[in-house]
């Protein structure tokens, strides 16, 4: 039940895919830039988090949490997929440009998935009158 | 199997094509070049050799998918040079004649170039043609029920 009280994972999901946007963007514009290595970013589970900051639950009514959940911090890391070319720059423009839109889409999912959750709070907070 | 596998794959057709339609720029720029940087004879043609490398090992880490497999991305392991004869073109009065009067001309025709930039521009063309698929279908999926 809790799960489905909170938007808390999409807005970490959404946060993600805005801040890989910007990462891409980085890549795409610096696609001329000599010697420039593309970066992509990647998401960490931070397992110490789960286990250092449970949530205790003081009545057996209580809804259940398990701390929270699958916590995620993000890291820049250098992506070497590619092939270079002649002047050290490794930035594909169709390749970035291909992940680009594929994070977008995966955004909007997210997106997505939040208004519905937010539309079944309102119709359950509405006594089920109102969408 | 990942959505945007496909994508990652069309975006990998869309570069080579880009490398072979450097190729064939370099190829109609020297069609006429009869002198080469190392002091040997005449341009020759460049092509560069297309190659099928499994989709593992061409993707980031975020992009991964252990379900995913036997699909294949392009990428260019090098550019060869075509070893074919030059054109013997007979002008005395050029610099770069030989004893009998003779030009090197590159082994560059420049109709057959003209045809392959055709092929590489529609090719490029059929790759976003792909990419621009994919986006809709994701899109559709995304209005299920909607």
């Amino acid at each position: 039940m809790s799960d489905l009280l909170s938007v808390a994972p999409f807005h970490r999901s959404l946060d993600y895919h805005s801040n890989r946007h910007n990462v891409l963007a980085s890549n795409i514009a610096n696609v001329n830039t000599p010697g420039f290595r593309p970066k992509e970013l990647l998401r960490v589970e931070a397992e110490e988090l789960k286990t250092t900051l449970p949530l205790v639950r003081t009545e057996h009514e209580h809804f259940m949490a398990n701390g929270f959940g699958e916590v995620h911090t993000m890291t820049v890391v250098p992506d070497e997929s590619n092939i270079g070319g002649l002047d050290g720059n490794n930035v594909s423009l169709e390749r970035e440009m291909s992940k680009l839109e594929a994070n977008d889409l995966r955004f909007q999912g997210a997106a997505k998935l939040v208004t519905r959750h937010l539309g079944m709070l309102r119709y359950a907070a509405n006594d089920g009158t109102g969408g | 199997m990942n959505l945007f596998t496909a994508m990652e794959v069309a975006a990998s057709g869309l570069s080579a094509e880009r490398v072979r339609m450097n190729s064939l720029a370099s190829n109609l720029a020297n069609a006429r070049t009869t002198r080469t940087q190392d002091g040997g004879g005449p341009y020759k043609r460049v092509d560069p050799v297309f190659q099928a490398v499994p989709i593992e090992k061409r993707l980031t880490e975020v992009q991964r998918d252990p379900a995913q497999g036997g699909v294949y991305m392009v990428e260019v392991p090098y550019i060869k040079q075509d070893q074919k004869e030059p054109q013997l073109i007979y002008d005395p009065q050029h610099p770069d004649a030989d004893a009998r009067g003779f030009v090197s001309l590159p082994n560059v025709n420049v109709v057959e170039e003209m045809v392959n930039l055709i092929t590489a521009s529609r090719s490029y063309e059929s790759g976003v043609t792909v990419m621009q698929t994919l986006k809709t279908m994701a899109q559709s999926a995304l209005n299920i029920g909607a």
